[in-house]
This record gives structure tokens, sequence and C-alpha cells, in this order.
């Protein structure tokens, strides 16, 4: 068999070929670049966080913890950084008697500890099973003695106290708090949510060492004329800025007791008085300011008692006063007679916008919400501006007086008192709301009243003293009562006043052992107040209380 | 190129990790001084609430009267003279300013 088979071989034509992917992706290329893209992001990731941890502040997170404190309150120091409240922390120390192993060997180791002490109280307690405190406030080394006993029913805890280190001396001021930590008072009260929160201490414009003369002066002289009151501001004329805020009787903060004798209240705040002749330097000054009077302007003729509307009389206090007095005049000797005429001069819409530019009708804003709103005027009333002339039928509060008198005295400008030390802009003075001389005028009449008037006692060499008494009828039951506020509303130095000071006792007496020393030079004593008037008994505390803080403002303060 | 990308690459976080290290150390620090001048504060408010209380007016006067009941004089304070050099020269002037001065 043949089979002819013919293998043909044929060349096998292998069509594949290695060729790169067809993809658009350059692997080699890419993954650097992805590497590169990946490391660039975390670079950019790193750097933002580094960018952010540098200009991080700190979250004060600590201060947090405090102030997150429900008993936290920021302290109040006074314009040299002195405390006068502070927050202390304290440690109370209690007893859970459910976790007391053996009853009898704890009552005999407090026996040992509280040695002198009667612990028969904390033996009942024990039996109760209720958890209670041994002692709050504990002294370190009890606490100490305590914790070694190893007890675990004995429990400690921190607590925040806030601590008033001057007692009575800014009673009125700072006010009290209540068990929950929220003011019921004073500063304590106005400030109460910026004192929960302020890290800082709040810093007040009163001076301990001025506060604490004047408030010695006042009680011994309230002492000396038997006064039921006292009060006493002391405030700079240009900045408002309160150093000194007494009202007596006053009380201790640290002993937390309420008070409900309205013989407490803030004499300077909130007590509002008829304060009498200290209204009619307003009166002169309302009368320069409109351009009708000048000090040199005489007032002749005057009676010694004039009718007004149909039942009043108008008298003076004094029937020595001349008929013919000048404007000066009139208040050197505190002429009713002559206050009138300029008032009447001047009419009621001048002088009702003068005394309500100057502050004194109406309620003041202040600092403290204790603030007392003087009682409405009918100025229709037949007598109204007569008898206001002269400081009668008007009422206001120490403050605004202080306030009006800051006014005359610094130039005109409008001020704001205050009790809160803020940093001063003395570019930034209120508006000017009297005319550019009524100062120069009126600073130099009051410093006269000082000199050859009813002030004379306050005369203290060296300090150039302005001001004007005011003797009033105290109103009680809305009648006139023989009992007297006695006031002197005085500013220092006379030639560029810096200080507003008024003086004001409420209720005073004759003082017969009292020896008044004159301050004319002439060395002349005098045994016993001759009248109870202001010229007799605020003067005279008020030329002591001069004399013991002028030092101190003219020292420590001159450079102000 | 590619190889200088990727070193300063590395250098960088490198440099990065070395900041963020010394970063967190003062953090660390800052924290702790915090941390103490917060104690060291609260020290000094107590310092401070004591040192008020002692040399308190109150205080003040009662050891006053305590001890040096009649050491001090009262100074008439006009009489109160102030010493200054300006340019060698000595000057005495009246320690409160003429304003107060009549």
């Amino acid at each position: 068999m043949n089979n002819d088979k013919n293998i043909i071989l044929e060349e096998y034509e292998n069509e594949f070929s290695y060729k790169k992917s067809k993809t658009n992706l350059n692997i080699q290329f890419d993954r650097v670049a992805f590497i590169f893209f990946t490391f660039l992001i975390i670079v950019i990731i790193y750097s933002i966080q580094l960018l952010h941890l540098g200009t991080l502040k700190s979250d004060g997170t600590e201060l947090k913890t405090i102030i997150n404190n429900k008993n936290y309150r920021a302290d109040i120091i006074d314009r040299n950084g002195d405390f006068l409240v502070k927050t202390v922390s304290t440690i109370n120390v209690g007893i859970k008697p459910k976790y007391v192993i053996d009853k009898k060997h704890l009552l005999l180791m407090l026996n040992y500890i509280y040695e002198n002490e009667d612990i028969s109280e904390v033996k009942k307690k024990l039996n109760e099973n209720k958890f209670f405190y041994l002692e709050k406030n504990i002294s370190s080394k009890r606490y100490e003695e305590l914790m070694l006993l190893g007890d675990k029913s004995i429990i400690s805890e921190e607590s925040l106290i806030r601590l008033y280190p001057q007692d009575n001396l800014f009673s009125h001021i700072i006010g009290q708090i209540d068990d929950d930590n929220n003011g019921i008072s004073g500063i304590e009260k106005s400030f109460d949510e910026e004192l929960k929160q302020i890290k800082d201490p709040l810093k007040l414009t009163l001076d301990i060492n001025i506060q604490f003369l004047i408030r010695e002066e006042l009680l011994k002289f309230q002492e000396i004329f038997s006064a039921k009151g006292s009060a006493a501001v002391l405030m700079n004329v240009n900045t408002g800025e309160i150093l000194s805020m007494v009202s007596l009787p006053d009380f201790n903060l640290n002993k937390r007791e309420t008070i409900k004798d309205v013989n407490y209240i803030n004499r300077v705040t909130k007590g509002i008085y008829e304060l009498g002749s200290v209204f009619k330097t307003f009166t002169i000054a309302a009368g320069i300011n409109e351009g009708l009077i000048e000090p040199s302007t005489e007032f002749l003729d005057s009676k010694k008692n004039i009718r007004c509307g149909e039942n009043h009389s108008i008298r003076e206090y004094d029937d020595k006063i001349p008929s013919d007095l000048t404007v000066e005049q009139i208040l050197i000797k505190s002429g009713n007679i002559g206050a009138v005429r300029i008032a009447r001069k001047i009419g009621v819409e001048k002088y009702k916008s003068f005394l309500t530019a100057i502050g004194i009708v109406d309620k003041i804003d202040f600092d403290i919400e204790e603030v007392g709103k003087p009682l409405p005027i009918d100025w229709n009333e037949g007598c109204k501006l007569e008898t206001i002339s002269f400081g009668h039928g008007i009422t206001t509060t120490i403050l605004q007086l202080a306030k009006g008198y800051s006014i005359i005295a610094n130039g005109g400008y409008d001020i704001k008192p205050t009790l809160i030390k803020k940093k001063l802009n003395k570019k930034n003075k209120e508006k000017r709301i009297l005319k550019n001389d009524v100062s120069k005028k009126m600073n130099l009449i009051l410093r006269k009243v000082v000199l050859d008037g009813t002030a004379k006692l306050v005369n203290v060499k060296g300090y150039q003293v302005g001001g004007k008494t005011g003797t009033a009828q105290q109103v009680i039951n809305k009648e006139y009562s023989n009992t007297k506020i006695n006031t002197l509303a005085s500013i220092f130095p006379a030639d560029k006043p810096e200080y507003v000071l008024v003086v004001m006792f409420e209720s005073t007496k004759l003082a017969n052992e009292y020896i008044y020393e004159y301050r004319d030079g002439s060395g002349f004593k005098l045994k016993g107040s001759p009248r109870n008037t202001a010229g007799w008994t605020s003067v005279e505390a008020a030329g002591k209380i001069i004399e013991k803080i002028g030092p101190i403002l003219a020292t420590k303060y001159i450079e102000d | 190129m590619k190889k200088t990308i990727l070193i300063s690459t590395l250098l960088l976080i490198l440099f990065t990790s070395l900041v963020k290290n010394s970063t967190k150390k003062i953090e660390d620090k800052i924290y702790t001084m915090n941390e103490n001048i917060s104690s060291l504060k609260i020290k000094l408010g107590n310092e401070i609430l004591e040192y008020n209380y002692l040399s308190s007016p109150d205080k003040l006067t009662q050891y006053q009267l305590q001890f040096f009941k009649d050491d001090f004089i009262r100074v008439d304070i006009l009489k109160i003279k102030k010493i200054s050099e300006k340019n060698n020269i000595i000057q005495i002037s009246d320690f409160v300013k003429s304003k107060i001065n009549e």
C-alpha cells in the first residue's frame, strides 16, 4: 500500500507579537505619582495640623473647671489691688453613717480630736443613718487628724466660700449673696453674671485706706452728735470715680445676716432727702449759666419775709441777714430770700431743665441697684420754684448731690458716678452742659463760703476747700419734723477742683461736751455746739476727714 | 527629578515629624507651667489676702495704739519738702504741688 499521502508542511505563521498595553496608563510613572500624591496629602494634613497647633491658644480647661464650679465668683479688689472680697476654697468634712464599722471606736476618736467640744449631737446623727456635716470650713490641722483615722465613713469635699476681709467697711457697696451663690444686693447683685464668668478680679474705684479713715470719722462724729445715721461720699469731679462711699450704720458681711431694718439702707444712694441750702448753689449756678446774674450782681431791698402763693410765707433763717446782698453774698450768708429772687429771675422752665441736666431730679443710673428715686415735683404747685430755690420741697440722693456739685466744679462737664475702675481715656470727656465760666465763678464763691460763711470749720489749711452747708428739717410721715438733716457739699482744691466730698448726718443733737477748734488761726476753742446746724456738725466732721485723707489724696493720687 | 521630589517629600515629612515632636514637648512644658502657675496663683492670692488682712487700716491702727502710741507725730504736709536732682543741681520743692497751697 502506498499511500501517497503528502504531508504538506506549511509554515505556521504565529501572529502573536508582544505589544505594549494599549491602555493609557503609564504604570511606572503613575506609581511614583501616586506615592508622591499620597505623601503630598499627608504633608498637607500635617502642615495644616501644625499650623493649627501653632495658632491654638490655651483652652483654659482648668479655669473653665473653676468657673464651672457653681460656687465660683470672681474676687473684688480696690483701686490698689487689695482684696475687698475673695473666694477661697475650703474643706467640709461629713460622715456617712452607713459606712461606719465601729461607732463606738469612731466616737471615741472624735471625742479625742474634738476634746473641748460636745459631740453628743454627732452621736445622735450617727444613729439617724443620714449623711451629715461634721465640720464645715475645717482647719488643715483638724482635717489631717480626721483623715489619719482612716475611717471610710469620713468624707471630705472641697467647697468655695466668699470672704470679706474688710468686714463692715464696704458692706453697702459690696452687698450680699444668698446660699445659691446669687448676688442679692450691692455689686454682688448688679454684677452677678460677670462675677460668675470673669477670671480676673473686678476692680473698683474705691480706696480701702480712704474708706477706713472716712468711716472712722463718721463713726466718731455720729456718736458725738448722737446721730441716727450718717453718710459720706468722696468722688473725683472729673472722672466720676468714687474713692469712698460710707453709709452708717453698716453691717459685717462675713456674718451673712438678713438685714431688714430700714436704718441700714445705703444713705448715699438709696436714701432720698430734702437737703436744704446746698441747693442754693444750683440756683446761683443756673442764674450764671443763663447769663442772668454775675457773682457781683446786687439784690437790693430784699424783704425779711415774702409771701408766696396764698398760704406760703418765706423768711430768712436768720433775721441778721442784710437786705442788700450781692449774688455771692447770698450764698455766703445762705440767704433764702435772695435765692428766691434769683430763681424767679430764672423762671420755672429754665431752672427745671438746669436741675435735670445736672442729674438732680431723676433717678440716677448707677452701678448698684439700691438707688433711690427722688420724689416727683409738681412744678405748677403755687410756691414750688421759690421753695426749691433754697432746697425745700425737693428731694434727691447724696450721690446725686455729689454729681451736681462735681459738674458745677469741673468746668461744666457731665459725669457718670461709678464704682467700677475702667481705663480712662482723657480725651473722651463727657459733653459740656454748663457754660465755660460757670465753674470758675462758682468755685470762687464756694471758697468764700468756707472762708467767710457757714462752713468755716472745714477750712483745712493747704487744701483750698470750698463748699456749702445745708440744714433741713427731716420729713417723717409726710410732715416736717424737728429732726435735722445736716449736710456739707464740698469741693477741693477750689482753684482747680479734683474732689467732691459730701458729708451728711441724720437726726443730730447738740454736743455739749465737744470742743471745737477754730481754723482761722486764732487758736480759739469753743466747748459745746451752739446750734444744731450743718455748720457745727457736718462741717466739723468734713474738716477732720479732709485733714486725714488730704495727705493721701495730695500725694498718692497727685499724678492721677 | 522624580528622585528629588521623593527625597524632598521624605525630608519634609521627617522635618514635619521633628517639628511636631518638639511642638508636643513645648506643649507639655506649657501645660506643666500653667498648672504650676495656677497653683502658685492660688497660693499668692491667699498670701495677699493674709497680707491685706494683717496690713488693713483697722489692724494697723490697732498695732499703732498697742506698740507706738506716742511715737508718731502729725506733720503739716505743707512743711514737707521734696529733694530732686536735675543736671547736677539739687532742687528743693514742696512735696505737695503748689496748686493746693494757698
